[in-house]
Order: C-alpha cells, then sequence, then structure tokens
C-alpha cells in the first residue's frame, strides 16, 4: 500500500466523512435531489414561497 | 460567541471571531441589467485555474439564471429554507429606521446563517450539496416562470387570477413573466462563512486586500466550508481530498502581471467580460470596519453613495464584498429577497441615472488596470428626454480613471464617438 500524505488525507476519526445517500454518488445533506420539489415544473412549498417574494419580510 | 458589526445588517451579529479587518478589501460590482450570460468570464476562469483533474465540475466563477437555476442546484432557496426553519416567519428587515452610513439599507431583525447556526450548535447553518446538484452548471437556464400555469387555473408560477393586471406577464416596470442572470464568484466576505466553519483554521482572510484563501497544506478536506459557506463557493477535489475556491487572481491584484508594469490588475473573469457588466477594485476599511469614506473612488461612489449597487443575500450575515445592481424587470418583491430593502432606490437610480452616475458607469470594463481614482470634466448636454415621468439629461462629460499609483488609464465620454471610415479605407469593394 502506498503511504498516505496526512496533510491531504481525511482523518474519518476527526470528522464525519459524508457517506453516499441513495441515488447519490458522493455526499449527503438534509436535502433530497434537485428533482424533487424545486424545478419549474414541480414545486415544492419552499419553492412557490421563495417566487412569491414571501421569504423576507419588511416593515416600512 | 463574540459579537461583530455588519454594516449590511444595520447591527451586531454573533460570529466565532473577534472583529479584524483588512486595509483594503477586495470588491466588485456587477451590473445584472448587462450580462448576456455569454459564460466567458465561466471559461477565463476554467481556462486559468480549473483544467486539471479532479476540477471538471468545479466553477469558481459561474453565471446561473434566477429563479430556477443555480449552482450548485437551489442553493439559495435551500439556505433561505433552513434559516426559516430555526426562526419561522422572523425573516424581517426594518426600513423605518431610515439609512444611515453604518445602516444604509435598515436594520435585518431576522437570523443570519451565524445565529441559525448557533441555536444548533454549529458556527454556520448549512447543508452539503449532493454531486448531482454540483453536476449541471447551467441548469434551468433560460427558464422563465410561467404564466401558462395561471391561464391553466393552475397558480403554480406565485401570482393569483385575482391580480389581472399581472397577468399581462411582461409589461414594464415589473416582468411577472421573468428571469435574469446572476454571475457569481466567492464574495470575498468580511464574515466568511468557510472561514468561521473550518476546524482547521486553514482558512484565512489577507490583511493587505481581504481575499480569502485556503492553506492548501492545512486543509484536511473535511468540507465544512463547504457546508456552510451559504454561496456554496468553496468547492472539494476528490484528486487532492482538500477543498479549494476562488482566489481572486490574487497575483494579478498584487500586480504580479507584467502586462500592467506592476500595477494591480483586475482579475480573469472581470477583464474577459465581454458585456462589459464587471467592475472590481480595492476598497479602503477603516479601523471600525467600515468603508472609508473615498468620495472619488468608483466602487465607493456606487454602493455608498449612489448606492445603486447592493449586496447579494445580505441577510445570511457574511458581509458579502460582492454587488450588484438589481435587475429593473424583475418583481421588486421578488428581487428584495436576494438584495434586500435598497432594491427600489437603486432600481429607481439606475434607470434615470445622475449625471455623475452617467459617467461613473462609462468606467465598467474600460481598463484591464484597477481603477482607485475618477474625475468628471464637464460636457454639453446633448440629450434630453423624460423616463417613467421622470426628466433625464445626457451630457457628454469625460471621466478620466486613474490607477493605484495615480497615474491616468482612461479618459473616455459618455456619448461613444462614431467614427466614419474613409472613402479610400472601404473594404468590401
Amino acid at each position: 500500500m502506498a503511504a498516505m500524505d496526512d496533510h491531504t488525507t481525511p482523518n474519518p476519526a476527526q470528522a464525519g466523512v459524508p457517506q453516499t445517500k441513495e441515488r447519490a454518488t458522493g455526499s449527503r445533506g438534509p436535502w433530497e435531489h434537485g428533482e424533487v420539489g424545486v424545478l419549474s415544473a414541480q414545486q415544492n412549498e419552499s419553492m412557490e414561497k421563495w417566487l412569491r417574494s414571501k421569504a423576507i419580510k419588511l416593515k416600512v | 460567541m463574540p459579537e461583530v458589526y455588519n454594516w449590511q445588517l444595520g447591527r451586531k451579529m454573533l460570529y466565532p471571531y473577534e472583529e479584524r479587518h483588512p486595509k483594503w478589501q477586495f470588491a466588485f460590482v456587477f451590473n445584472i441589467n448587462r450580462c448576456i450570460a455569454c459564460q466567458t468570464c465561466s471559461m477565463a476562469d476554467k481556462s486559468t485555474w480549473l483544467f486539471s483533474k479532479g476540477q471538471e465540475y468545479m466553477w469558481w466563477n459561474n453565471v446561473e439564471s434566477k429563479p430556477y437555476g443555480g449552482y450548485p442546484q437551489f442553493y439559495d432557496v435551500k439556505v433561505a429554507q433552513l434559516v426559516e426553519q430555526v426562526n419561522p416567519g422572523g425573516q424581517v428587515w426594518n426600513t423605518r429606521v431610515g439609512r444611515k452610513h453604518h445602516a444604509p439599507y435598515g436594520v435585518f431583525e431576522g437570523f443570519t446563517i451565524f445565529d441559525a447556526g448557533a441555536k444548533i450548535g454549529q458556527a454556520a447553518i448549512g447543508y452539503i450539496p449532493t454531486d448531482q446538484e454540483w453536476r449541471f452548471v447551467n441548469i434551468y437556464e433560460d427558464t422563465a416562470t410561467s404564466m401558462r400555469a395561471l391561464v391553466d387555473g393552475n397558480d403554480k408560477s406565485g401570482f393569483t387570477a385575482a391580480e389581472p393586471w399581472r397577468s399581462q406577464g411582461s409589461s414594464l416596470p415589473e416582468h411577472e413573466t421573468f428571469f435574469f442572470y446572476l454571475q457569481r464568484i466567492c464574495n470575498h466576505c468580511t464574515y466568511p462563512g468557510c472561514l468561521a466553519a473550518c476546524p482547521r483554521k486553514a482558512i484565512y482572510k489577507r490583511p493587505e486586500d481581504g481575499i480569502v484563501l485556503i492553506d492548501q497544506n492545512r486543509c484536511r478536506g473535511y468540507k465544512k466550508c463547504v457546508e456552510q459557506c451559504p454561496y456554496k463557493k468553496p468547492m472539494y477535489r476528490g484528486t487532492t481530498r482538500v477543498s479549494e475556491k476562488c482566489i481572486a487572481c490574487y497575483p494579478r491584484v498584487e500586480g504580479k502581471d507584467p502586462l500592467t508594469g506592476g500595477e494591480p490588475m483586475e482579475t480573469r473573469c472581470m477583464a474577459a467580460c465581454v458585456g462589459k457588466i464587471r467592475m472590481q477594485s480595492l476598497v479602503k476599511i477603516g479601523e471600525d470596519g467600515l468603508w472609508t469614506e473615498d468620495r472619488w473612488h468608483p466602487l465607493y461612489y456606487t454602493i455608498r453613495v449612489e448606492q445603486v449597487a447592493l449586496p447579494l443575500y445580505p441577510q445570511w450575515g457574511t458581509e458579502p464584498n460582492g454587488f450588484y445592481i438589481p435587475p429593473r424587470h424583475a418583481p421588486r418583491g421578488y428581487i428584495r429577497q436576494m438584495f434586500g430593502p435598497g432594491v427600489d432606490n437603486a432600481i429607481d437610480r439606475y434607470i434615470v441615472p445622475s449625471r455623475e452616475l452617467l459617467a461613473v458607469l462609462q468606467l465598467w470594463r474600460a481598463s484591464q488596470q484597477i481603477i482607485f481614482r475618477y474625475d468628471v470634466i464637464p460636457g454639453p448636454k446633448v440629450f434630453e428626454t423624460q423616463i417613467h415621468g421622470r426628466k433625464f439629461e445626457m451630457y457628454n462629460d469625460t471621466v478620466l480613471a486613474f490607477n493605484k499609483s495615480g497615474k491616468e488609464i482612461i479618459r473616455i465620454q459618455v456619448e461613444e464617438p462614431i467614427y466614419v471610415r474613409p472613402a479610400e479605407r472601404i473594404t468590401w469593394l
């Protein structure tokens, strides 16, 4: 086995290395893929709120 | 957690480190109204810094379409939703307090990513995009909001039949069917989310120019910067197992490019801009972190005096140093979410520019050298009209610009000169 460069190799003991999620090829997160809910043809509540300009309120 | 002052929010906010500021700050203004998404900036960046193995999906500079496009996909909606989950209904701008030098847009009373992060035990709230979300840099480019959905009685576009004037869809001052291009590089924030997140302290902000860099030797690829930068500009490189990000072409900013003979030079993405939408410079920062008054600096004038250019997503609290002249045709409510409450003032001033603003706007992409000062020589009035009921007068003023050494580098007139090719030089015969 080749020597590993300890400057560039993530140490799983020190940080959670993201695991592969179903249908993903790499990292994980609290989010589903872009195809769920945020496309122009398939907007979820959050995207609709964003388009309706309801995400920020103004006190005028 | 220490408190720091964020002038874009008009208040103090939580940040993991004590307040410290560079002497100069890398900053830029992009004029959204002029961008044609030719992606010349993206390719200039790609061909300079991002052509190696492991960087295939990496775009430090990208141009995306709003509202549906994004790189990575929908990063902005997702970050907004994360903060909303921690602070439901609380994302409020208070503009009743008025405009002040230290709070030009009012006071933001909601949660920043750091405020939200503190609630869940992190430096900043964030998420790691999936590989798929990084993969399609131009996805949903040119996808407009749909008015067809309204005609069908299906209100997916966000507009209701109770507002018939909206169903026109395509009349100024606001197009309800809209998209626009958003040009993005690292904002070299005053309070970077990536820097706050890094467990290795591998990310630092240079005291001489405020450029934010990742120390490639210290980074161990934990991806916390990828997770907690809300703009998603640090990117993980699988081949080296460390993260990388836009370096603001710092050798050029330092004047190391032989083309300018030691004078500071704009970045590759700025200098390549075909549409002349970009201007970049260094602004002076005071001990208090506010921009030092510099009336004849083109960025100070545009951002602080005219306030025609606004920060991108200021509510996230990183105090980004990238500023945008907002799109004049998009619904104001939508772009207030992106650029804050200064949008109406900025568009009003851009549509009917003052004599000086019109002159300063000529400096965009007039030189590859960084402009530190400008001056205007008055010229004759050449045009007069009404714009939205307001009088607009155009003067053929001459604008001068100077580099860091004070040497004149640009002399340009507001009215574009017309050159008539002499008969003996006709080339089509």
